[in-house]
């Protein structure tokens, strides 16, 4: 019994474990993943990013903490989840982005947050120092002190 | 057929040192319940997310919204105390299931907010069948005062031949969804020299430095096609490390080499098979015993 509950369990988990093959392997999960990280076409894309704008018109990359949490691709999952809602959403991370901003002495120089979309071809821009083939602002507001 | 079943029976039902599962249970759930540990701000921090931005997968795909900061902290706490129970292998016949849903659940959670974390279904996985098995059989408070350690049994066998199969199933997944995403094209090496130009340049949107070596690959794609060669072929050939010790002992060096140039070249840490205790089932685990290794860790940290 014992012995049969093994091929039970054995062919159960295996069969989970390779149930994404036969999924779209855009339809990810957790943990029965189809494995979409490095199986994507990268050759132009559309990143929606966070800036901070600070005195005299520069602007700095604002760092995942400030948008969500240490982790890089959810605060990139972030921002892209709020563009795409738009209005209120795109909104409130901006606010919630600008008293994060406002709470940390390094960003002291910061005045104001603007989200982003640029489009770029990666590779171009790290063969020829291209810059985005266009840029979208999508929301901005003032950092508060 | 009947020879093959046959042959098959004697593959997975071998009987194996209760040792070697029980060391695999060691370090697989010590592995596990250190990152959690580490980890514990970083799901604590989940409880600030707004909850527009929730998007359940896996098994709580169900969830209508997120967890609030008590149940969350709550599971946190009982995830830490049931892998405490399973590393030490105590009252296992609970801890075991215990940590193993508790740590999926934990997990799940933490891929909920729109990155699904890829580096933790291994182990994940690998948890349901030590928590399930006999893995407390030796090394553990349970099995305290009982000659099992040296028991050779096909209940040790099994657990053993299935982390083998999950662990090449997840590379070949991934060399599978490599063909189903770019196809063939993936072996001149363009798809992975944009794969490395976009990492670096999301990393450089979001404030954080260029990982080494990304100009240099993207600049050099001739660099980049032995690379993806290389990649293809050992997360498609991953079964053959199934059939022997030699053949397990090279395939799991080319994988964690496979893990250190993606480290160097993207800044992505998959720290499981980094570590190493990732490929441990395809060797005799049992050679390795934790309190050696604990006391020796401890001398060098004491130094």
């Amino acid at each position: 019994m014992r012995r049969f509950l093994s091929y039970v369990f054995g062919a159960l988990l295996m069969g989970l474990t390779l149930s994404p093959a036969f999924r779209p392997f855009t339809d990810d999960s957790y943990p029965l993943s189809t494995y979409p990280m490095f199986a994507q076409e990268r050759s132009t894309i559309c990143l929606s990013h966070v800036q901070g704008l600070e005195a005299g018109g520069v602007s700095r990359a604002l760092p995942p903490p400030m948008v969500a949490n240490e982790e890089i691709t959810q605060a990139q999952q972030i921002v892209r989840a709020a563009v795409s809602s738009g209005g209120r959403a795109l909104l409130d991370l901006c606010d919630a982005i600008a008293r994060r901003v406002a709470a940390r002495d390094e960003f002291s120089a910061v005045e104001r947050i603007d989200i982003v979309t640029s489009c770029y071809e990666p590779t171009a821009y790290f063969t020829r120092g291209s810059e985005p083939s266009s840029t979208k602002p999508r929301a901005a507001c003032e950092v508060r002190r | 057929m009947r020879s093959l079943l046959t042959k098959l029976d004697r593959w997975w039902y071998a009987p194996l040192p209760a040792l070697r599962l029980a060391t695999l249970r060691i370090f697989v759930g010590g592995f596990a319940w250190v990152y959690l540990l580490v980890r514990t701000s970083y799901f604590r921090s989940l409880a600030e997310q707004p909850e527009r931005f929730f998007r359940p997968v896996g098994v709580l795909a169900w969830l209508p919204e997120p967890l609030c900061t008590g149940v969350l902290a709550g599971l946190i706490t009982a995830a830490l105390f049931a892998g405490a129970a399973f590393v030490l292998g105590a009252r296992f016949r609970l801890a075991g299931p215990a940590f193993a849903a508790l740590f999926l659940v934990v997990t799940t959670y933490g891929s909920c907010f729109g990155m699904v974390f890829h580096h933790e279904n291994i182990v994940a996985l690998q948890l349901f069948v030590l928590g399930f098995s006999a893995s407390a059989d030796a090394r553990s408070l349970d099995a305290r005062g009982r000659v099992t350690a040296a028991v050779e049994d096909g209940r040790h066998g099994w657990p053993v031949r299935l982390l083998c199969l999950l662990l090449v199933a997840t590379y070949l997944l991934a060399g599978i969804a490599k063909l189903k995403g770019v196809g063939l094209e993936w072996l001149t090496g363009e798809a992975l020299r944009d794969q490395i130009a976009y990492n670096g340049l999301r990393k450089l949107a979001f404030g954080g430095r260029l990982p080494f070596f990304t100009t240099f690959l993207v600049r050099h794609v001739g660099s980049c096609a032995p690379l993806a060669w290389a990649t293809l072929a050992f997360e498609l050939g991953a079964p053959l490390a199934l059939l022997g010790r030699r053949a397990g002992l090279v395939w799991s060096g080319v994988a964690w080499g496979f893990h250190v140039a993606v480290l160097i070249t993207m800044s992505i840490s998959f720290f499981y098979p980094l570590t190493g205790i990732a490929f441990l089932s395809l060797f005799e685990a049992e050679k390795l015993d934790p309190r050696r290794l604990w006391v020796r860790l401890r001398k060098t940290w004491g130094d």
